[in-house]
């Protein structure tokens, strides 16, 4: 039996408090990078249980959030990945109705929508956090995994990408 | 971090339209909580046979235990009286556990500890402020009119962490008169404080209360332990001038000016205290000839404070509030000028006690600021006046109202009139006859009325 299958839930009374708490804007996250409310969820519900399974998740909130957030975003990435290979070896497959499709229209922009979906899972990662959750570079370093210097490198490179594709949008480099 | 350029509103608005529109399932965290435990079912990501063959295992292993277990009781004469089930008696007290007084006058039957037999839940009132002690033992203030312009101050205790309320005795007061209006503060299930125009104080869980003699209205009060600070001044129609600390060392029973003082600015204030040593007092105008606000912290117990930035921009700063948690998280809500049931509020957000802050770029403007409270770090509620009770789980980023959660708020009514977190799981929050309690960080919420 593998010691995730041996955790009592008493034995971190916190950890369900964290769900409640986390539910919400890591779901929301979540259907930023996959595009489909099915498919966040199920993200989700992945990254909670490895959470849970793992002895080493911290028990602190901040540290919980970027530590979910990680498992989020990398689990994300593994859907994408097997999104591309499915496509390579699909022959033919009916165009399904797009699940964001009634999101997109009670946000009202969806252009705004299409720009966000063109760019690579990784900027969608730095550019939600940054522009949506309003975490500073330190922050989103810890909760991707990477180097402060990397998100600033990201964050500008999907700034110059959201400028070469809408123009008009007009968004400016940021200070950091 | 300056994020503030023109050609980000845009991307602003989308993002705070997608954080209000791109709902979760209902029940969501829930369910998570429910497929931990239970082991998820199968996952689309093609763990099926991973599955298949632990069922396997599993209905295998189940057939050798029922037949070990058949084989086992053949033979075996039965032994043993049969099984009795004992069903136990819910008791009306979350906590028996007699509390020890610190008062010498108090006696075990002048607490509020929940009898067996019931009490009188008194005449429906109209509710003021809500505090909790712990997570069993809660008053409430409001105002019971008989007759126009007669309206007694009337208490309400709880005991079982606000599913019931019963009567309690209230200081011989008129509740909706002079200025400020009435608070209320229990330091233990004992010791508690009713404020505004004038103090009182009681030792025995609010059966008695007495006249503090301070000679000022009391704009705020914090406790720690037998350390109690107040805010008092000198209150007329309306106008408080002269905002003065007061300390007391004996839980209230005798109180002496603050030889060190906050800086104060404006007409209102509020203590918010952590511990015996930290405490901060947020002052503001409260009118807009002279817009402004302070912010002073003590280290040391309020020997000595230190002015901070200003918390408040002089546009919102017309109705602030304040909470703070223990580990120097400190949260400000800025109110300014309103209309139409609308406010512009500017949330500022702390994590070392107020040398810097952050600043989320949205506020819900729906209602007009009233009590805030924190069940985390990053996660603080937001109740207003004429408006819902609001939550942030993501450090004031994004807001949602708590109606979903089960506080369901009269759109056209007075709003949320108080909200009280005391750990990050309970929590309360007040409509006019309402009271709203959560045990889970207020994922849900029951309510009771009052």
């Amino acid at each position: 039996m593998k010691k995730e299958d041996t955790l009592p839930a008493a034995d971190r009374p916190w950890f369900e408090a964290h769900v409640r708490l986390l539910a919400r804007p890591a779901y929301q996250f979540s259907l930023m990078l996959t595009q489909n409310p099915a498919i966040a969820e199920e993200v989700l519900q992945e990254a909670f249980t490895q959470l849970w399974a793992s002895s080493g998740t911290p028990s602190e909130l901040a540290d919980f959030r970027r530590y979910l957030y990680r498992v989020v975003a990398s689990r994300a990435t593994d859907y994408h990945r097997r999104q591309a290979l499915a496509r390579r070896i699909r022959f033919f497959a009916p165009t399904a109705p797009d699940p964001m499709a009634e999101i997109e229209r009670r946000v009202g922009d969806q252009e705004m929508g299409r720009l966000l979906r063109s760019l690579s899972p990784r900027e969608r990662q730095v550019a939600y956090l940054y522009y949506f959750e309003d975490q500073p570079a330190d922050e989103i370093s810890g909760a991707l995994g990477m180097k402060p210097a990397t998100v600033r490198v990201v964050l500008h490179r999907t700034v110059q990408k959201l400028r070469r594709l809408a123009p008009t949008l007009n968004i400016q480099e940021q200070s950091n | 971090m300056e994020k503030d350029s023109a050609g980000e509103g845009r991307l602003r608005r989308y993002a705070q339209a997608f954080r209000r529109e791109a709902n979760p399932p209902a029940d969501l965290a829930t369910t998570l909580v429910t497929r931990l435990t239970t082991r998820r079912p199968s996952s689309r990501f093609g763990a099926l046979p991973a599955f298949a063959a632990a069922a396997g295992v599993l209905v295998v292993g189940l057939v050798i235990a029922f037949g070990a277990m058949q084989l086992r009781a053949m033979g075996r004469p039965m032994h043993g009286p049969p099984i009795t089930l004992s069903t136990a008696t819910p008791s009306p007290s979350l906590d028996t556990t007699p509390t020890p007084s610190p008062s010498p006058t108090s006696t075990p039957t002048a607490t509020p500890t929940a009898t067996p037999t019931s009490r009188p839940s008194g005449a429906p009132m109209q509710l003021i402020d809500l505090t909790f002690a712990d997570a069993s033992y809660g008053w409430a203030i409001g105002s019971n009119c008989p007759q126009t312009d007669n309206c007694p101050l009337q208490l309400r205790a709880t005991t079982d962490g606000g599913r019931s309320w019963y009567a309690a005795n209230a200081p011989q007061v008129q509740a909706l008169q002079g200025n400020p209006g009435w608070q209320v503060r229990f330091e233990s299930d004992q010791v508690g404080w009713i404020y505004g125009p004038k103090l009182f104080h009681t030792v025995d869980g609010g059966q008695t209360w007495s006249d503090a003699g301070l000679g000022h209205a009391i704009l705020s009060l914090a406790a720690s332990g037998t350390s109690v600070w107040a805010i008092a001044a000198d209150c007329n129609q309306g106008q408080c001038l002269r905002m003065t600390l007061y300390r007391s060392a004996d839980q209230g029973r005798s109180w002496g000016r603050a030889s060190a003082q906050p800086a104060m600015v404006g007409a209102a204030a509020q203590l918010i205290r952590v511990s015996d040593s930290t405490g901060w007092v947020l002052s503001w105008s409260t009118i807009n000839a002279s817009l402004d606000s302070a912010l002073a912290v003590t280290h040391n117990g309020g020997q000595s404070w230190q002015r901070l930035v200003r918390p408040c921009a002089p546009e919102t700063s017309i109705a602030d509030s304040g909470a703070a948690l223990a580990d120097g998280t400190l949260w400000i809500v800025c109110g300014g000028d309103h209309a139409m049931g609308q406010e512009r509020k500017q949330v500022i957000v702390s994590h070392d006690g107020g040398l810097h802050w952050n600043f989320p770029p949205d506020a819900p403007t729906r209602g007009f600021v009233g009590q805030l409270a924190l069940s985390g770090p990053s996660h603080a509620w937001l109740a207003t006046v004429g408006g819902p009770l609001y939550s942030s789980g993501n450090g004031g980023a994004g807001w949602m109202t708590a109606d979903g959660a089960g506080v369901s708020v009269d759109p056209s009514g007075p709003g949320v009139h108080a909200v009280v977190f005391i750990d990050s799981l309970h929590g309360w929050a007040a409509t006019d006859h309402e009271v709203f309690w959560t045990s889970d960080g207020g994922a849900h919420w029951g309510h009771t009325g009052i």
